[in-house]
C-alpha cells in the first residue's frame, strides 16, 4: 500500500511536468488555433536563463522573474514574426504550424550556442526536503511542481474566462473571420497568444529544471510529453492538459513500478491512442458530431 | 510583389533555411579542411566525427574542445614536421546514416585519418565505408562488436565494454560482492551491452538477481531502484552514458537504496556531480584518466580555465586520440595506408589515459589501445570524485 501511494505521488509529480508543458501548448492553441512545436524550447530557454541568473549569485525568485521576462520577450518577437503572414489568412495555418518546427530546431541550436550543451539543474528552494511515505521519500519539489501546475492553470483559465483579451483570444481561436467581423484585431491577439504561451513556458521551464536535467536537446521530449498531455485532455482545454499530464504521469509511475520501464515508456502512446479512438476531442475537449452521408 | 506576400515568402524561406541549417551536419568548427589531399605547405586535415547534437552532445562537446585545444598546441609548437594540422569537425548527431555520409566527406576533403566517433552503432555502420575508403579511424566507441569485426582500418581507444567488465568483475570479487542487480539503458548503447554484460558476469560465476532496463530521459528512476533494493542484490551495475547516473543517484536517495552503484567509464562525466550533488555518493566507476599522473596534472592546470574548472576525462581522451594520430603522421607522413600500418606498431606509455605505468599499444592482432585493467576506480563522495578504496 505504501509502495502504491509512493508511485502515485511520484506519478503526480512527474505528471505535473507534462501538465506544465501541455498548458503552454493549450494556451497558444486556445488563443490562436496554432499547435506550437517550439513550446519545449520556451521551457528550456526559461530554465537555462534561470540557471545562469542563479549562477550569477541571484536567488530563485529573481531567476524566475528574469526567465519569464526573457521568454515572454521571445514569444512576443516570434508572435510578431508569425502573425504577419497569417493576417488575412495569406498563409495557411498548416504552414505556420510547420514553421514552428523550424523555430524549434533553430531555438535548440541557438540555446546550444549561447548556453552550451552541458545539462544543467536548477537548485529547488525546497532542495534537500522530502515528503516521507513509509520508508520511501518523495522530493518536496514535486509538491511545488503540482502547486505550480495548479497556479498556472488557474491563471490561464481566469485570463481566458474573465478578461476582455481572453474573450477575444477565444473568438480568434474559434473563427478568425467571425472574430474580425466582430471587431477583434486578430493580428494583435495572435501576438498576445504567443506571448502568454511563452510566459507559461518560462514558468514551467524554471519549475521543471529542478527535476529534469536541462540541455537544449531536452526541448524535444518536453514538447512531445506536453503534446501527449494536451491531446489526451483536449487540445483547447487548459484543465484537460492538467488532467492529461497527471493521468500519464501516474499511469507511467505505476507501470514502471509494477511492470517494467519498457512498458512505462509505452504508456503515453497507448493512452493517447485509446483517447483518440474513444474520445477524439480529448477527455475534457468538445467532440463535434458531423453527418458525413 | 505585395508586402504581405513578400512577408509570407520570407517566412517560408526563413523556415526552410532554419530546417536546412538544423539538418546540416556541419558545425561552426574553428578550422576549415583543406580541399585536396594533404601536400607539403598545406595543412594536414584530420576528420573529427562527433555527436555534437542529440543525446551525446554534452560529452561530445567536451571532446571537441579537447581536440581543438590539442590541435592549437600542436600547431603553436610548429605543427607536424613544419606543417600545420587542420581539424574538419563534423556532427553525426549519433545517427549511423549521417556517420556513413561523413566518412565520404572526410575522404573527399583529403583527411588523413578520422578521429571518432563516440557512439558504437555509428562506428559499426561506418565500418564498411571506412574499409572501402581505406582511411584509418580511431574510434572512441567501446562496443566489443567493433573489435570483433576485425576491420584493419578501425582502431579503438579502449578499454572496450569487455575490458570494463573485466575490471568490474575483478572489483566485485575483491569487495566480496556476489549478487548484482543489472540495469541497462534502453538506447543502443545499453541494449548492445546487456548480453555482453550477462555473458561476462556468467563467465565469472555471477548471476544477476535482477536484470532490468531504464530510459535515459526518464524524470524519475526510483521505481527500478526500488526493485533492485527488493531483489536482494548486494550491488547495482548500471550501464548508461553520463547524466542518467545523476537521475539514478537521486532515485537511490529516494528509495534509500544503500547499495553501491557500479557504472561505466562515462559516469566520470562532470554533469553527474553537477546534477546529483551529494546524492551521487556511492556511484563507483572506472575512469580512463588517473588525475595523479604528472602529465595529466600538467594539462589539467593548462586547460582548467577553458572548462571553467574540472577538465572532463572526455577532453583528455580527445588529447590522446589526436596525439596518437599526429605521432603517426609525424613518423610516416600524411599517407593513409602508411599511417594504418604504423598504428599497428604504435606504443606509448606517456599518454594521459590509463593507470600510472599503463601503455597504449596496438599490434596487427590488437586494435584496442588500452586494454582492460588499465582503468582507475573512482567514486563520488559528497558531490566530488575521489579514488575508490583499493583502486
Amino acid at each position: 500500500m505504501t509502495q502504491a501511494a509512493y508511485f502515485v505521488v511520484i506519478g503526480l509529480g512527474v505528471g505535473s511536468v507534462y501538465a506544465l508543458s501541455g498548458l503552454g501548448i493549450v494556451t497558444l492553441f486556445a488563443g490562436s488555433g496554432l499547435a506550437n512545436f517550439a513550446q519545449g524550447d520556451f521551457m528550456v530557454l526559461g530554465a537555462l536563463v534561470a540557471v545562469n541568473v542563479v549562477g550569477a549569485g541571484f536567488g530563485y525568485l529573481p531567476a524566475l522573474a528574469t526567465a519569464v521576462v526573457v521568454v515572454a520577450a521571445a514569444g512576443l518577437v516570434l508572435g510578431g514574426l508569425f502573425t504577419l503572414p497569417m493576417r488575412h489568412r495569406r498563409v495557411d495555418v498548416d504552414v505556420v504550424i510547420i514553421g514552428t518546427l523550424g523555430v524549434a530546431t533553430t531555438m535548440t541550436t541557438l540555446s546550444g550556442i549561447w548556453f552550451g550543451r552541458q545539462p544543467q539543474r536548477l537548485d529547488s528552494p525546497l532542495a534537500g526536503a522530502f515528503i516521507p511515505i513509509g520508508d520511501l521519500q518523495v522530493p518536496a519539489h514535486y509538491a511545488l511542481l503540482l502547486a505550480g501546475a495548479a497556479l498556472v492553470f488557474g491563471a490561464v483559465h481566469w485570463f481566458h474566462r474573465h478578461t476582455d483579451v481572453g474573450l477575444q483570444l477565444r473568438a480568434v481561436a474559434s473563427s478568425v473571420p467571425a472574430a474580425r467581423d466582430a471587431g477583434v484585431r486578430v493580428g494583435r491577439m495572435l501576438v498576445v497568444a504567443w506571448t502568454i504561451a511563452a510566459l507559461v513556458g518560462g514558468v514551467a521551464g524554471v519549475l521543471v529544471a529542478s527535476v529534469v536535467p536541462i540541455a537544449p536537446e531536452a526541448a524535444l521530449p518536453l514538447g512531445v510529453n506536453g503534446f501527449a498531455a494536451a491531446i489526451i485532455g483536449g487540445l483547447a482545454s487548459p484543465a484537460g492538459a492538467v488532467v492529461g499530464g497527471l493521468l500519464i504521469g501516474v499511469a507511467e509511475a505505476l507501470a514502471g513500478g509494477y511492470l517494467n520501464d519498457t512498458l512505462r515508456q509505452a504508456v503515453a502512446p497507448v493512452v493517447l491512442l485509446a483517447v483518440l479512438i474513444l474520445r477524439p476531442g480529448g477527455l475534457l475537449g468538445r467532440t463535434r458530431t458531423v453527418r458525413v452521408a | 510583389m505585395r508586402p504581405l506576400r513578400r512577408t509570407g515568402l520570407a517566412a517560408a524561406v526563413l523556415t526552410a533555411a532554419a530546417v536546412l541549417a538544423a539538418c546540416s551536419t556541419g558545425t561552426d568548427a574553428s578550422t576549415q579542411p583543406t580541399p585536396a589531399a594533404a601536400a607539403p605547405g598545406n595543412a594536414i586535415t584530420i576528420g573529427i566525427d562527433l555527436p555534437l547534437s542529440g543525446p551525446s552532445a554534452a560529452p561530445a562537446e567536451s571532446m571537441r574542445k579537447g581536440f581543438e585545444l590539442t590541435a592549437k598546441e600542436i600547431n603553436d609548437a610548429g605543427g607536424v614536421n613544419g606543417t600545420p594540422i587542420a581539424l574538419d569537425i563534423q556532427d553525426d548527431a549519433g545517427d549511423p546514416t549521417t556517420g556513413v555520409a561523413l566518412v565520404d566527406r572526410f575522404v573527399q576533403n583529403g583527411a588523413v585519418a578520422i578521429a571518432g566517433t563516440y557512439n558504437s552503432p555509428v562506428v559499426l555502420a561506418q565500418s564498411d565505408a571506412v574499409a572501402r575508403a581505406q582511411i584509418p579511424q580511431l574510434a572512441f566507441a567501446i562496443s566489443s562488436a567493433i573489435t570483433k569485426k576485425n576491420n584493419p582500418w578501425v582502431f579503438q581507444t579502449g578499454p572496450t565494454d569487455l575490458g570494463q567488465i573485466d575490471g568490474i568483475v575483478a572489483r566485485l570479487k575483491s569487495q566480496g560482492l556476489t549478487k548484482p542487480a543489472l540495469l541497462t539503458d534502453t538506447t543502443a548503447f545499453g541494449a548492445g551491452a546487456k548480453p555482453v554484460l550477462e555473458q561476462g558476469l556468467a563467465a565469472a560465476g555471477l548471476t544477476p538477481v535482477l536484470s532490468d532496463t531504464f530510459a535515459v530521459d526518464a524524470t524519475d528512476l526510483s521505481a527500478v531502484l526500488l526493485k533492485a533494493k527488493q531483489s536482494g542484490a548486494d550491488h547495482v551495475i548500471a550501464w548508461t552514458v553520463g547524466p542518467p547516473y545523476a537521475t539514478l543517484a537521486k532515485g537511490a536517495e529516494q528509495v534509500g537504496l544503500g547499495l553501491p552503484i557500479v557504472g561505466t567509464a562515462s559516469a566520470a562525466d562532470p554533469a553527474v556531480a553537477r546534477l546529483a550533488g551529494p546524492a551521487a555518493t556511492n556511484i563507483f566507476f572506472q575512469d580512463a584518466v588517473n588525475r595523479e599522473k604528472p602529465q595529466v596534472k600538467a594539462i589539467v592546470e593548462k586547460w582548467s580555465g577553458e572548462f571553467g574548472g574540472t577538465v572532463p576525462s572526455d577532453a583528455l581522451s580527445a588529447h590522446d586520440i589526436l596525439t596518437v594520430i599526429v605521432d603517426g603522421i609525424r613518423a610516416v607522413g600524411p599517407d593513409r595506408a602508411k599511417l594504418r600500418d604504423h598504428l599497428e606498431t604504435y606504443r606509448n606509455p606517456n599518454l594521459l589515459s590509463g593507470r600510472i605505468g599503463s601503455v597504449w599499444e596496438y599490434s596487427p592482432t590488437n586494435h584496442v589501445g588500452l586494454v582492460g585493467g588499465n582503468l582507475v576506480w573512482k567514486q563520488y563522495d559528497n558531490g566530488t570524485v575521489r579514488l575508490a578504496d583499493g583502486s
